[in-house]
């Protein structure tokens, strides 16, 4: 598998940017238009590109296929990062959390019960991990994937020579 | 390989291209649903809108407000989801366009160019949401340009659509 070029440039892409999207306030950037998912679709393709025999056609199949792996890759590494950021007590996501609910108690909303005990109770922070796996490996294939088509519409360089 | 072949718009329309301009109406209506369900005194829709909170930052003043609610992502990034949404239901409709922007897809950063200068600047909600939609629509493109490719490839090796 690691001998895969689509699997390789996801592994950096994904690797790169999903760590970087767990680090505490410089993983905000993806509040900017979901920049840091988009990049490492663009940086994924990048790599896979930079290998790839030029040909006439831009690779959009091979580039979704290069997004949908950087996205699985970049959600759990993201969602590992953040689980080590927060047994050092230094990840911002499960008191983010706590804080939202308790703002929005706080606003009159009455939330279901199971959300207060995820939050609150024994366990939380497994059960936090786990959404949040979920949630960032669904964002980061979305967005990973369109950054990937985005660049392979960059990056791709035609043939010299055709035929 | 040959050249660049043209884009059919019939090309560009298949079963999985119509599944992907749902799935895109459905993350629209995700972004329209929090309002409307805090309006009609849904007490749960603030639930909604958290699932937005990893790709925006929802700040209610920098968002569109309907029935006097925020909608659940920024003027900037509804301005993409619907550039993006019209993108995916206009390219197959517009086959000699397409053609032309598959030739030369990097003109798709000329549409981003004013979303780039807008991001630096302190700009009005509707300039936002609008460079938001130029720079997305074009974007809507490359995902039938993909579904069409691997459709071909499928159909060259005799196997079932993607």
């Amino acid at each position: 598998m690691m001998d895969n070029p689509k699997f390789k440039s996801a592994l950096m892409g994904g690797g790169v940017f999903g760590a970087v999207a767990a680090l505490p306030y410089i993983g905000m950037l993806n509040s900017v238009c979901c920049a840091l998912y988009i990049g490492g679709g663009v940086l994924a393709v990048y790599f896979y590109l930079k290998e790839h025999v030029p040909v006439p056609k831009a690779p959009y199949a091979d580039g979704a296929v290069v997004g949908v792996l950087t996205g699985v890759i970049g959600g759990v590494v993201t969602t590992i990062v953040g689980a080590i950021f927060m047994a050092l007590g230094l990840a911002p996501f499960v008191s983010e959390t706590a804080e939202g609910i308790a703002q929005l108690e706080q606003a009159g909303v009455e939330l279901p019960d199971f959300v207060r005990d995820i939050a609150t109770g024994e366990g939380a922070g497994a059960v936090l991990l786990g959404v949040q796996l979920v949630m960032n490996v669904i964002m980061f294939e979305i967005f990973g994937t369109l950054g990937a088509l985005v660049g392979v519409a960059i990056f791709h360089k035609k043939d010299a020579n055709p035929g | 390989m040959g050249s660049p072949r043209a884009v059919t718009g019939e090309g560009l329309q298949s079963p999985w291209a119509h599944g992907l301009l749902l799935a895109c109406l459905a993350w629209m209506a995700l972004v329209f649903a929090p309002a409307l369900f805090a309006s009609a005194g849904w007490p749960h829709a603030d639930a909604l809108r958290w699932l937005f909170h990893p790709v925006c930052h929802q700040i209610p003043g920098r968002s569109f407000h309907v029935l006097g609610e925020p909608l659940a992502a920024c003027a900037r990034c509804t301005g993409l989801y619907l550039g993006f949404t019209l993108g995916v239901a206009a390219w197959p409709r517009l086959p000699n366009l397409a053609t032309r922007l598959a030739k030369r897809p990097r003109w798709i950063l000329v549409f981003m160019l004013p979303l780039a200068v807008d991001v630096t600047f302190e700009s009005a909600a509707v300039v936002r949401f609008a460079t938001g939609l130029a720079a997305a629509f074009p974007c809507g493109l490359l995902p039938l340009l993909a579904i069409a490719e691997l459709q071909a490839a499928q159909s060259q090796t005799g196997g079932d659509p993607p």
